[in-house]
């Protein structure tokens, strides 16, 4: 955590979690979503000289079901 | 308060206004040089180098995240609390949510409600923009 990460690499860790990444209103805003037990899950993050920030990847592991609390760990998670 | 109000497009100056009841809490915290902004409600967290980019930031993504809740007609977890220790932020303020309704004549009967968003899923196409005003403004 904590080191630089592009938002290439995000995309890629999200894919393959089967969190979907959408274009939001402005070039630099993205909609996540995931269904999850059936329900949806819906996040928006921002991205910042195409690097996407810690906090972001924190809240949206969170939103996802995908920090170490839910059997995801950090290796895990960005490994490639 | 500092925010300033955004102006509605022109277009839609003469469209409805409704006021969602329920607030939005925003927190402010500094890090590192930058301000951090979150709607404690939703986690939704926008990034600055000022306080008011930062909430600007977290009021575009906000106006994103409600309308792709509203493009689902399936269940949708909606609110999002951020965790514990956010919540206790000394730096706070309290906002109530705008939606900008293109058509007067298409919108939710009654006063719409934050816990009850899914009721502007049938006037979707008829919203214009979604903001964020101080509350009792």
């Amino acid at each position: 955590m904590g080191r630089p990460f592009s938002f290439r690499e995000f995309k890629r860790v999200m894919a393959r979690f089967g969190v979907t990444v959408k274009q939001g209103s402005k070039s630099t805003h993205y909609k996540l979503s995931k269904s999850i037990r059936g329900e949806r899950r819906v996040y928006t993050i921002a991205v910042h000289h195409n690097e996407v920030l810690d906090v972001y990847i924190r809240k949206t592991r969170r939103v996802f079901e995908l920090p170490p609390e839910n059997g995801v760990s950090d290796a895990a998670f960005f490994s490639k | 308060m500092s925010q300033k109000r955004r102006e509605p497009p022109r277009a839609v100056r003469n469209a409805a206004v409704i006021t969602l009841r329920g607030p939005v809490t925003a927190a402010y915290r500094r890090s590192q040089g930058l301000w951090y902004c979150t709607a404690l409600q939703f986690d939704i967290v926008g990034v600055g180098k000022t306080r008011d980019e930062a909430f600007g930031e977290m009021r575009d993504l906000f106006s994103d995240y409600v309308k792709e809740v509203l493009a689902d007609s399936g269940p949708v977890r909606f609110f999002n609390p951020s965790e514990a220790q956010e919540w206790n932020v000394k730096k706070q303020e309290t906002y109530s949510v705008t939606v900008v309704m293109a058509r007067p004549e298409e919108q939710p009967s009654g006063r719409a409600s934050l816990s009850d968003v899914g009721q502007l899923r049938p006037y979707r196409d008829a919203i214009q923009c979604i903001d964020l005003v101080p509350a009792g403004a």
